[in-house]
């Protein structure tokens, strides 16, 4: 690939990057993460700037950007299109064109709108909008930062061969209908890169069809292994990862769905049960924020299997990379 | 690790630190203050973040500590709770726990500034055991921007204002840390913590104030224990005229009683009106012999706490009393996220 091929680009989807543009993104990651650990400046995006809208609440997203940001000799910008002229309904169209006379890019965070693929195509207006890059940190559809994250630590903690480890993506118990982002876009990323991915879900949680076609057509490239299982206990045979994420159902209404998953309350919840079936030294995994004792039990998420917050740590790491890679110039 | 290496440490109650780590913190703050007047660049927290989740407003603490990361280099994220994904309820589907979103944060953050008090808990202490919470799981430290029981960068700030202006002569000097009247329902960190630190310090210290509105008993005991080993004293005074007698530093301020939480802010304000006579004017700072100086934390209310003359006239040390915060804070900040060579 063309070494400068990622400036400029948007971070939306991760359908739109190849094999080789994930892993030079991941490589980045873990020379970053290194070079913090050894206090070297890293100042690529001096007196930049990144505008973060926040549609919706956010903990990590917020902190880490903007951590990464002051880290990368930057600076981050919080705001809410509450007190936006958004809200006084300025065009997201108009938005993106001021904002891009103003920074260096632009992160958006914006999902549950009235319809499926609406955040999604706000995403894809504000791009086309501005010339300046648009970060996907969670729409609709996808999560791509989490996943980089969460594959970054893949790579860390399951070692060379973690293209062929049984990674579990398990759907999990929660009161709440959730977005399904995190599995459709882990189904991208291990179909580009070769891994080894199990999606275990009950009956009718399948993700969005766009989705898994692309997986498995990018799988018959890659080799990579896409399986679906709706036994979670079938799935958890032999894991090395299980990953725990409660989402809604694409085939049914929200209120429908609350009253359909009561009866998967017990089984779904990971638990030593789940971590008997799996690999000895298999690892527990979570985007957070962690419904305890819902998706997972306690017992889990603090035991020694869980790396939930190194895997938060590396949402850090990988956004530092992506942002640097993206609104670099020169 | 030196005794006094407080790289790591938290900041939550006032005692939690000694007095040679506040000495040390104060050293510091004299020198900070020097490269502020100076123009000296003094980047020592270069590319570090401090997060600050604000669950309660705020105009002086948000100001000095944002103002303090950008002069050290570095810089704060200033986080509205409300914002966030996580819920004080630690119950499942309430939101993310506070364990979860210490160490999250921690890996981002360099460390985590929390204040929290009056409407936005539900019981008093329940601000001071969020606090420790935090404390418990977070890996980096924890800095009290005031919560219902302490408030400690105010009080260093105190204690440091009064070194300066009294030319470090503290002890044996008579503090009346009285209660004041305003309709604002009033918390009790700062009155608190300006009494633990004042005692600590062997100074002569007084809260006056009418009986139903004694402070924290926990806080009296450390007061007298404190007072105790440092050879000051302590005293509870309920007439402001006699508590005030001989009193070099006044200290006027509202604050609520021990039942706020249990009947509510209309009962608490019936209380207060009871005692509408308790005002720091012109007239009491007359009358005494030694100069009353008026030092407040701010917001104060003009016209009850204390009559506008008092809060403009010579004796009045509030605004260079709130500039302190900056300066005080800045050495917190670079000694407990900084640390030693």
């Amino acid at each position: 690939m063309l070494t400068k091929q990622l400036r400029g680009r948007d971070f939306i989807s991760l359908m739109d990057y190849s094999r080789e543009e994930l892993e030079t993104i991941l490589d980045v990651s873990l020379d970053l993460k290194r070079k913090l650990a050894m206090g070297e400046e890293a100042e690529l995006l001096k007196n930049k700037t990144l505008a973060m809208v926040f549609a919706n609440p956010s903990t990590r997203t917020r902190t880490s950007f903007e951590a990464a940001m002051t880290q990368l000799g930057g600076h981050a910008q919080f705001h809410t299109p509450q007190v936006m002229q958004i809200a006084h309904h300025e065009t997201w169209i108009d938005t993106a064109r001021v904002l891009d006379r103003y920074v260096e890019g632009i992160m958006i965070r914006m999902y549950g709108l009235e319809k499926y693929g609406m955040a999604r195509d706000i995403l894809n207006v504000m791009a086309e909008a501005a010339d300046i890059p648009v970060f996907n940190a969670l729409d609709d559809k996808e999560h791509p930062f989490q996943i980089m994250a969460d594959i970054m630590t893949m790579i860390e903690k399951l070692g060379p061969n973690w293209r062929e480890k049984k990674v579990v993506m398990s759907w999990a118990y929660s009161e709440r209908v959730k977005s399904a982002g995190v599995p459709q876009t882990m189904a991208v990323a291990a179909s580009l890169l070769g891994m080894n991915l199990t999606f275990a879900y009950p009956k009718k949680y399948d993700v969005d069809p766009e989705y898994m076609a692309f997986a498995n057509k990018a799988a018959e490239q890659s080799g990579a292994k896409i399986n679906v299982v709706n036994d979670v206990f079938e799935a958890s045979k032999d894991a090395d990862v299980i990953y725990a994420k409660s989402w809604g159902s694409f085939l049914m209404k929200p209120e429908e769905d609350q009253e359909y998953r009561k009866q998967f309350k017990n089984d779904w919840c990971i638990s030593k049960k789940h971590f008997d079936l799996a690999n000895k030294q298999a690892i527990f995994m979570h985007c957070l924020p962690a419904d305890r004792n819902f998706e997972v039990t306690d017992e889990i998420i603090d035991g020694p299997m869980s790396v939930v917050y190194d895997e938060a740590e590396n949402r850090l790491h990988t956004e530092k990379a992506i942002l640097a890679l993206s609104m670099r110039q020169g | 690790m030196s005794w006094f290496d407080l790289k790591g440490r938290s900041l939550i109650g006032e005692l939690d630190w000694t007095r040679e780590e506040y000495d040390l913190a104060m050293k510091l703050t004299d020198q900070m203050k020097g490269l502020y007047y100076s123009r000296s660049p003094h980047p020592y927290l270069e590319y570090k973040t401090l997060a600050m989740m604000f669950f309660s407003g705020s105009t002086r603490t948000r100001m000095s500590f944002e103002t303090a990361m950008t002069q050290l280099g570095g810089h704060s994220q200033f986080l509205n709770p409300s914002t966030m994904r996580l819920s004080l309820e630690d119950k499942p589907g309430a939101g993310e726990t506070v364990k979860d979103t210490a160490k999250a944060m921690s890996r981002f953050c360099d460390g985590i500034g929390i204040r929290l008090l009056d409407d936005q808990i539900k019981y008093y202490g329940h601000g001071n055991e969020v606090l420790r919470k935090f404390e418990e799981y977070a890996d980096v430290p924890i800095i009290n921007m005031a919560s219902d029981i302490n408030h400690p960068c105010q009080s260093l700030t105190d204690i440091y204002t009064m070194h300066e202006k009294l030319q470090g002569d503290v002890k044996g000097k008579k503090i009346v840390i009285t209660w004041a009247y305003t309709p604002w329902i009033r918390g009790r960190c700062s009155v608190q913590g300006t009494a633990l630190i004042s005692s600590l310090y062997g100074m002569d210290v007084v809260v006056a104030n009418p009986p139903e509105f004694d402070l924290d008993p926990n806080v009296i005991q450390q007061c007298r224990d404190e007072a105790s080993k440092s050879g000051g004293s302590f005293e509870i005074v309920h007439d402001m005229d006699k508590a005030l007698e001989g009193a070099t530093v006044v200290f006027p301020r509202n604050w609520f009683t021990g039942k706020r939480y249990d009947i509510g802010k209309e009962e608490e304000l019936k209380l207060a009106q009871k005692h509408q006579d308790w005002r720091y004017t012109v007239d009491r700072q007359k009358k005494l012999t030694n100069p009353g100086h008026l030092l407040q934390c701010m917001p104060i209310d003009r016209g009850n706490e204390a009559d506008p003359e008092v809060c403009d006239n010579d004796l009045s040390w509030i605004y260079d009393q709130a500039e302190n915060r900056l300066h005080t804070q800045k050495a917190i900040l670079t000694l407990t996220m900084g640390g030693r060579l």
